[in-house]
């Protein structure tokens, strides 16, 4: 994914997140992708589904 | 923000707490080690990013003269500080070098004879990628 198109959210031209955990989730989902445990492409699209569908099941209330 | 965007006020604590147990196990079964996560982070926050473009900005401020050349002639006045041209990134250029690697290295400037066999990779993340 380095290099490419998408990459992590940016404020002038800082990576930016808005909570530490944030950033340190990132770290720890890029981390074995970069060591060749998966592909980050199909992560992402893991984790579109995953949040797909738990928008599918819960109401916009729900914390 | 409205009551529609409310949420307990534990919820970034929690998530904070998942996310360190996360690291911890990743850790335990020896997938990364204590300082990978910072060290890819930092790879982000200080290699990777529109730096070039704030190296361009950056040296037009300071420089009239370089503003001047960059307006004149942006590509040229990119080349002199030896940044990659726009369209080293652009689809068609990348397509291109995958498809006829032989016709765009000519335009470079390098002519390979036709008995060099060419072999092509693409360096991603991990691994590498090898067009037949």
């Amino acid at each position: 994914m380095m290099g490419d198109d998408d990459s992590p959210p940016r404020l002038n031209g800082k990576v930016c997140f808005a909570e530490e955990w944030e950033r340190q989730a990132f770290g720890i989902a890029l981390a074995p992708a970069k060591a060749g445990y998966f592909e980050w492409e199909d992560f992402r699209q893991r984790l579109i589904d995953a949040i797909g569908n738990w928008q599918n099941t819960h109401a916009l209330d729900d914390p | 923000m409205s009551e529609r965007f409310s949420y307990p006020p534990d919820r970034e604590a929690g998530n904070a707490a998942r996310v360190k147990a996360l690291e911890s196990l990743l850790i335990e079964k020896g997938i990364v080690t204590s300082g990978t996560v910072d060290k890819i982070l930092g790879y982000f926050e200080t290699q990777m990013g529109p730096f070039n473009g704030a190296r361009i900005v950056a040296r037009a401020w300071v420089d009239t003269a370089y503003r001047e050349r960059l307006v004149e002639d942006t590509p040229a006045a990119i080349a002199e500080l030896g940044l990659p041209p726009y369209w080293y990134k652009d689809p068609t250029f990348r397509a291109r070098a995958v498809r006829e690697p032989r016709g765009l290295l000519k335009e470079l400037g390098l002519e390979i004879a036709p008995n060099v066999n060419q072999d092509l990779g693409q360096q991603r993340a991990n691994p590498m990628v090898r067009h037949p």
